[in-house]
């Protein structure tokens, strides 16, 4: 999230005018700085788990999806956790 | 080896989106599952085993790799044909023109490799043997379902020894492989669809005879895919009729699914029959196979005569992971 000062000025027909200031505040959208697949090389049928860490600078609960080759991974018990059989 | 994608998502309460991705890499699982042997080309059920969280650990027939024809076979406008020459390769032919067409073995070692069989308006058992050590590898054999009430298995065998392997195997109207005359009996590696599409038909999947010969089976890597609605399964039978024995039964590292219902009245799907405890003279394992009975009578018949000769162990669910026991029961 960023917070961003607005200044500036309002004229009406006659030409009197009045200044205001305000803020925009932006949101901006998760971002994910790893995806930890272990064992992420094993035999074929192995048990992986994956582990989604993100941050969000606007601080709110996150919600995760986790998709091998298109299909849902297993969600656990940690909303940022996912296993998967490949 | 092969290299499969991961793509994630991090959401936030305002429906703001972070995404991202990684590889998960597959390497051979180290079990000897006969994968190096099959025909190139793409497997038939690749998405097969996707829904199971719980998979096996080698390459699956059908799944990881193809089964059926090494190279296209001719397709040839002929009448039936019986063998009678020992060791005769039947090679690259494609029987299911004119109402479909059979190979009848007379003479030992016979082997019937890369063809194509469909069952149709003549009826025929595609493949039927009367000798010993028939061979029948990479081949497709479709049995049209019970549009003609073809009699009898796709394989039916009543020779001393018979080998079936790297099939595609599928919409028999009764049995799939029925070995009748003992000896060495080999179903490893193939792709089974179906057995049992006639209605009230016990659609097994092997099928063991009653004679006075000791039987020697291996059944193992093979995928079964049943999801017709006709009629049940026995499953792979490791039983015989007295005086037959079984020597050595052997039940590995088979993925079944049995998705199908069964109309009231009719036979449902079993993955093994039980195993007559006083016809065993050596061990029979029923050990590390991958399920699906959701359509399934609850997995092994008559699980009362699984005990002492019968080592059951290692068999999965795919859907909860858990072992599946001789008797039945969940652990």
């Amino acid at each position: 999230m960023a917070t961003l000062q607005v200044t500036g000025t309002v004229t009406d027909a006659g030409g009197l005018r009045t200044p205001f200031t305000g803020t925009i505040v932006t949101q901006s959208a998760p971002v994910i700085t790893s995806v930890v697949v272990s064992p992420q090389s094993a035999p074929t049928g192995t048990l992986r788990t994956i582990t989604i860490n993100a941050t969000d600078v606007d601080g709110g609960p996150l919600t995760y999806t986790c998709f091998v080759e298109g299909v849902a991974a297993t969600a656990t018990a940690q909303p940022n956790v996912f296993t998967f059989v490949a | 080896m092969a290299t499969l994608n991961v793509a994630v998502t991090a959401t936030d309460p305002t429906g703001r989106v972070g995404s991202g991705s990684a590889t998960i890499t597959t390497t051979s699982s180290g079990i000897d599952d006969g994968s190096q042997n099959a025909p190139a080309g793409p497997p038939q059920r690749p998405t097969l085993l996707n829904p199971y969280p719980f998979k096996p650990s080698w390459k699956v027939a059908g799944v990881h790799y193809a089964v059926g024809p090494k190279v296209a076979p001719t397709k040839i406008a002929t009448a039936s044909m019986s063998i009678t020459v020992a060791n005769t390769v039947v090679d690259g032919f494609d029987f299911s023109s004119g109402g479909g067409f059979q190979v009848n073995v007379l003479a030992p070692g016979v082997r019937i490799i890369n063809c194509n069989f469909k069952a149709g308006s003549n009826a025929q058992v595609p493949i039927f043997s009367r000798s010993t050590d028939t061979y029948v590898g990479y081949c497709t054999i479709d049995g049209g379902t019970n549009v003609n009430t073809t009699p009898g298995a796709l394989v039916n065998s009543f020779g001393v020894g018979l080998r079936v392997e790297y099939c595609w195997l599928k919409n028999a109207a009764g049995d799939i492989v029925d070995a009748s005359e003992g000896g060495v009996i080999r179903v490893n590696n193939n792709l089974i669809e179906n057995g049992g599409g006639l209605l009230g038909a016990h659609g097994d999947w092997l099928q063991l005879g009653g004679t006075n010969r000791p039987v020697d089976v291996d059944v193992r890597f093979n995928t079964v895919y049943q999801t017709n609605v006709a009629a049940g399964s026995q499953g792979f039978m490791l039983e015989c009729n007295s005086p037959q024995t079984i020597a050595i039964g052997k039940l590995l590292n088979n993925t079944m699914i049995a998705v199908n219902t069964v109309p009231p009245g009719n036979f449902a799907t079993n993955f093994l029959t039980g195993v007559t405890q006083a016809l065993v003279t050596g061990t029979v394992e029923v050990k590390d196979n991958f399920m699906d009975k959701s359509g399934s009578a609850g997995g092994f018949m008559r699980p009362g005569s699984l005990s002492a000769k019968v080592i059951v162990t290692g068999n999965k669910n795919m859907i909860n992971g858990k072992t599946v026991n001789g008797d039945n029961t969940e652990t």
